[in-house]
């Protein structure tokens, strides 16, 4: 029978062994475990790296130009380009991004196969409809002979009218993450009608708080975009109320950044110790971590719209307030996390009070990935505090510091998380060994070092007051005063950043590809897919951690009452008014 | 629940520096006085501004610059792709004195910000920003729209010019 | 600092009267062949306006209509139509249509300026007495291409030259519009740093004619950057400078074609010629007229280049990059294609299995301090507290801000 049958190992059965021709007893790869979710998994990576590549084509085109580097399009088009790199790697390559590693977090945790492959094939056709629907209007900008565009940039904010497919794309994309998070519910259900008292395994506790959280959130973009943007775009009503409008947005547009964030947290908290060579520190500070988040991201929204007129400063208050609270799960998770990894490196013999950083394992890419991208969140921490400040938000409100800091959060602690993740995944989701190991290694630290350069310049940048969002570096009657350092200097460092970063996204797909078309199937792979018991586990932390029916009410209170007066006071004056018609008219 | 003695202390420090955020962001508000944009300048329909019919709108008047009793008062309106006033004129403004900018749009959402200073509002349409600045020494400051609003984006800026209280010329009242 | 130096904040409207140097210096207006008029004699003015289809001739009529606020490749931001033909003395009323939000009628030269106005039916006329062409845009969407022009008079002038062979110089100039004729002053001014392609990168006008003797001025318009002024012949060369109203001279005594650059910007078509007497080069030079609008079109040639030292310099950084990428995928793909027959081969079985979990040095169970980590978050806690106070009480506090 099994060897260790914790919560965290899932089921592990004898079946799962087999005898290799070298001799050794070894386990089967999930793939071969569960090749159905093996497969899922790997088709929305694919489509998320195939997202990513073009947007990060999108990012290079952007960073030479605006740095007035190298201009291959007009400076309208620019903002079709921007368009298409914030929807593509923000929604395509962020959602299905998770889709696939929650898919897989989920399926070997519970040791459940998803339970119905119709729902499945569903949402993996209703994502992958939405997304072509929307990249495809985007792209259509940039061509005069197709009647339609959507340069309305990521934020899509009314009156700024895209094509109605952009939205119904939009749409679709979002209503599939929710048919997928069902999926993994029912798999989470199925799980606990053969284990009635045990408590949640840890990777499943975590996607289930995650999509949640998102459930709760994503609502906001759903009705502003059914309810809204897609009659108002047919013609179906003339006007909507551009701050109504914009305030769903944002009921959105914050919790969304946790949605990319949680799952680079998933790997954190349950893989990085185990690559570190140790176990996670604390499973319930874990269990609390992503509890405080499903409560606290979403009432928090208006920390994007401080500087709105029409809403009153109280409810600015509130959101500050719950906003600087929701430090806490990401302190907690530092702390954690670094004493995973102390723990790791203390196991392979360590010694000495900061020495043991060197003997971490630096080069493996799918360590030092993670790594990197910790320490880029650190940093990128500290300029979100900024931007939650309210009132210091003044100095940095829509300046280039504000894609400086995102570049930080979304663009490395999600996206290098997910690079480097896929480095020890692919080979498990493929049964094929990792190909051009020797490109991975580097890969990391070529982003972590791109980004380095474009993130700090940005940061000084928006110091300088350099406004974000926009296709030229210089105006004629404002002068930009940098800080520290001079502005031609930060042009330099984005351009070479952002090329750097380019070259570490092609550095990436050539190993995916390489992984894919050379790799041989049914391979002994060289990565292990265990995941060790923590140090302190789940039976510490009382059971009311697992009821996730009681922190989703409290969340739900929490929504009604950050949102409640505030979105009253908005639809009390007329649901529609003051309102504006679709431009360009 | 076990937690480990280095944990505690490290969530006690959390909240100690959550707290003091809080209340570094509260002394601002209280202290030197910086408050928020707010809805104290009521909405409009944005139709009434893109129509030029201003005396329909109470908390609205013909963009200009205006010095009353009350102090001065400058109207703006941002659209695709200026500001009036602002670009094909600069605003003047006296130092030393309280300034109440009304601020708004007939067509898209835009921003106004004073490179390089906090003065920095969105400007929405159907609603009204007004906010209050002092500016204490003579000088231009660069007005740029810091939220995308069409494919001439990048050309939308404009200019504050402060001058002393003498050289200003009162504006209309 | 440097780059931004020369962009201090300046009384408005430094734009326009940038651009308007193009139209100031030289005098070009009106005075090159009617032929070339036809096919665009505005100096790269046209490029990207949509609407603009050749020079509508309206001569014949004392009053002319021109919309404001008409269809523009799609948006609402055109004159229409965008360039007309008038006799001198005729009088253009200018409709707006309402489309697009509020327009104005201002002239490059500033010999016309009307009110910025939304409404739909308002008007604004000018007459125009004295030959020439006059520019003028919608400020607020001049980005947008609402450009226009007024070409008042049939045109005259010549000479009977035709244009001199320029061997191809101007193939990639997209404000190459012709060889502007001035012969009869004694002097000259081009501007340096005028609109090409949609770049300050151009000398307006490119191409002058000028009679022996002639000096001719060039003037710094201040856009694009430190610009110079050097003779492909090295008979001339200027100092490199960015500064707005800077000049520089040369009197051309010898019959003959002289060729120049701004070297900092050559390979983005800053290129001009001086053409001394009455040279002539067969029918060439036409040729190379009509090609230059197509090539207008695809906006700065197919292989864009950088536009200055910083562009350069991160190419060369992210192109050596992107060979050694290059090589090492390259060599990696060999290795594994060589390897794959024989090494992978071994790995290979019925089903995929993971390697075999490696066991810890030393067992490390629950009673664990994590010192270093300990210290690792101390510091980031100062570390921060330490950036919040400078970015909150000397970044934040002090200087304009909003207090009500």
């Amino acid at each position: 029978m099994a060897t260790e049958h914790g919560s965290e190992t899932g089921f592990e059965t004898e079946q799962e062994f087999v005898e290799t021709e070298d001799g050794t007893r070894r386990r089967l790869a999930f793939v071969d475990r569960f090749p159905e979710a093996a497969r899922t998994a790997r088709i929305c990576l694919w489509i998320a790296f195939a997202a990513f590549g073009v947007g990060a084509l999108f990012g290079l085109i952007q960073a030479l130009h605006r740095t007035n580097t190298l201009r291959i399009i007009s400076s309208a088009d620019y903002y079709t380009i921007l368009t298409g790199h914030g929807v593509l790697l923000a929604l395509v390559f962020t959602t299905f991004g998770i889709a696939g590693l929650f898919h897989w977090a989920n399926t070997r945790s519970l040791g459940v196969s998803p339970t119905s492959r119709r729902l499945t094939q569903g949402w993996l056709w209703t994502m992958s409809i939405g997304t072509l629907l929307a990249a495809g209007t985007i792209v259509a900008g940039l061509f005069d002979w197709i009647p339609a565009s959507a340069d309305v940039l990521y934020t899509f904010y009314a009156p700024l009218e895209a094509h109605p497919l952009f939205y119904v794309g939009a749409a679709l994309l979002i209503v599939g993450s929710w048919g997928a998070g069902l999926d993994w519910f029912l798999q989470y259900r199925e799980w606990r009608s053969h284990n009635p008292d045990a408590r949640i395994p840890l990777q499943s506790f975590m996607v289930m708080t995650t999509m949640l959280m998102w459930y709760l959130s994503s609502a906001g973009v759903a009705i502003e975009v059914v309810f809204f943007l897609i009659p108002w775009s047919l013609g179906l009503i003339s006007q909507v109320d551009p701050l109504l409008t914009r305030t769903l947005f944002w009921y959105f547009g914050h919790p969304v950044v946790y949605f990319w964030l949680l799952p680079a947290y998933v790997v954190w908290y349950t893989v990085l110790p185990k690559l570190s060579g140790g176990r996670l520190f604390s499973d319930p500070l874990a269990r609390v971590t992503f509890v405080l988040f499903l409560l606290l991201s979403t009432p928090v929204g208006f920390h994007h719209q401080y500087t709105d007129p029409g809403i009153a400063s109280g409810y600015k208050l509130v959101a500050m307030t719950n906003t600087m609270f929701l430090l806490l799960p990401s302190l907690l998770t530092l702390f954690t996390v670094v004493a995973s990894m102390e723990h790791g490196a203390r196991q392979q013999g360590s010694t000495g009070r900061l020495a043991w950083l060197k003997d971490l394992p630096w080069e493996r890419p799918e360590f030092s990935g993670i790594a990197l991208a910790g320490i880029m969140f650190a940093a990128g921490g500290f300029s979100g505090m900024i931007n939650a400040g309210m009132n210091i938000n003044y100095l940095i409100h829509n300046t280039l510091w504000v894609p400086g800091h995102f570049h930080l959060t979304v663009g490395t602690a999600y996206a290098l998380t997910l690079m480097a993740i896929a480095y020890w995944l692919v080979p498990q989701l493929t049964g094929k060994r990792l190909q051009f190991r020797g490109l991975a290694a580097v890969q990391p630290f070529v982003w972590f070092v791109g980004m380095v350069l474009m993130s700090n310049a940005m940061h000084r940048g928006g110091l300088a007051g350099i406004p974000r969002r926009t296709a030229e570096p210089q105006y004629d009657m404002v002068s930009f005063d940098a800080v520290v350092g001079t502005v031609g200097e930060m042009r330099l460092q984005i351009a070479i950043g952002g090329t750097l970063l380019f070259v570490g996204a092609v550095m990436f797909l050539a190993v995916m590809f390489g992984t894919w078309a050379l790799g041989k199937p049914n391979s002994r792979l060289r990565v292990n897919g265990t995941i060790p018991e923590p140090l302190s586990g789940p039976e510490e932390s009382p059971r009311v951690l697992d009821n996730l029916k009681l922190w989703t009410a409290i969340a739900i209170m929490l929504v009604l009452l950050a949102y409640g007066i505030p979105l009253y006071d908005m639809v009390a004056d007329g649901l529609l008014s003051p309102g504006s018609v679709p431009f360009p008219e | 629940m076990h937690v480990h003695r280095f944990e505690r202390l490290w969530f006690g420090a959390s909240l100690v520096l959550i707290v003091a955020f809080i209340g570094t962001i509260i002394y601002g508000a209280v202290g030197p006085g910086i408050a928020m944009v707010d809805d104290s300048g009521g909405t409009v329909e944005p139709s009434v501004i893109a129509d030029g019919e201003y005396e329909q709108a109470d908390n609205f008047r013909e963009p200009g610059v205006y010095d009353t009793e009350d102090g001065v008062d400058v109207y703006v309106v941002a659209r695709q792709y200026f500001f009036q006033p602002g670009t094909s004129e600069p605003i003047r403004v006296p130092a030393g004195e309280e300034i109440s900018f009304h601020v708004t749009s007939p067509d898209v959402t835009h921003g106004f910000n004073l490179a390089g200073t906090n003065v920095n509002t969105m400007v929405i349409p159907g609603q009204v920003a007004e906010f209050s600045v002092t500016f204490e020494e003579t000088g231009e400051h660069g007005i740029v729209c810091h939220e995308y609003c069409g494919d001439g984006h990048h050309t939308m800026e404009g200019q504050v010019v402060v001058v002393e209280q003498s050289e200003f010329e009162g504006g209309e009242n | 600092m440097a780059p931004n130096r020369d962009r201090q904040p300046r009384p408005t409207r430094r734009r326009l009267l940038a651009a308007g140097g193009t139209v100031a210096t030289g005098a070009l207006l009106g005075a090159t062949a009617p032929a070339a008029a036809q096919s665009g004699e505005f100096d790269g003015w046209f490029d990207g306006v949509d609407n603009y289809d050749g020079v509508v001739d309206r001569t014949g009529q004392s009053e002319v209509t021109v919309e404001v606020g008409v269809d523009n490749g799609g948006q609402p931001y055109g004159f229409g139509p965008a360039a007309v033909r008038i006799d001198p003395g005729a009088t253009v009323v200018w409709e707006w249509t309402g489309e697009g939000g509020s327009h104005n009628v201002v002239a490059e030269d500033g010999s016309f300026e009307s009110e910025l106005v939304g409404e739909a039916g308002h008007t604004f006329s000018h007459t125009f007495e004295s030959e020439g062409t006059f520019k003028y845009v919608c400020v607020p969407h001049e980005a947008l291409g609402m450009k226009g022009a007024i070409v008042v008079g049939g045109g005259g002038g010549g000479g009977g030259v035709s244009e001199p062979n320029y061997d191809g110089w101007f193939d990639d100039v997209d404000n190459y519009d012709g060889t502007v004729d001035e012969r009869g002053n004694d002097e000259v001014s081009v501007g340096v740093g005028v609109d090409n392609g949609g770049q300050p990168y151009g000398f307006g006008p490119p191409a002058v004619r000028i009679d022996p003797g002639t000096t001719v001025v060039w003037e710094w318009t201040g856009d694009g950057g430190s610009h110079n002024v050097v003779a492909e012949d090295g008979s001339f060369e200027s100092e490199l400078v960015s500064e707005a109203g800077h000049t520089f001279s040369h009197t051309f005594e010898e019959e003959g074609v002289y060729k120049y650059v701004c070297i900092p910007h050559e390979s983005l078509g800053m290129k001009g010629a001086i053409v001394v007497g009455d040279i002539s080069g067969g029918g060439d030079g036409g040729d190379e007229t009509e090609a230059t609008p197509a090539e207008g079109e695809t906006g700065g040639g197919l292989i864009p280049l950088p536009s200055d030292f910083i562009g350069w310099f991160a190419l060369v950084i992210g192109g050596s990059l992107g060979v050694a990428v290059t090589t090492v995928l390259g060599a990696e793909s060999y290795a594994a294609y060589r390897d794959h027959a024989t090494s992978e081969q071994a790995y290979v079985g019925e089903q995929s299995t993971e390697a075999v979990e490696q066991e810890p040095v030393e067992e490390i169970g629950g009673e664990y301090d994590p010192l270093g980590t300990a210290a690792l978050v101390a510091g980031y806690f100062a570390l921060i507290a330490l950036l919040w106070v400078f970015m909150y009480f000397v970044e934040f506090i002090g200087g304009p801000t909003i207090t009500g």
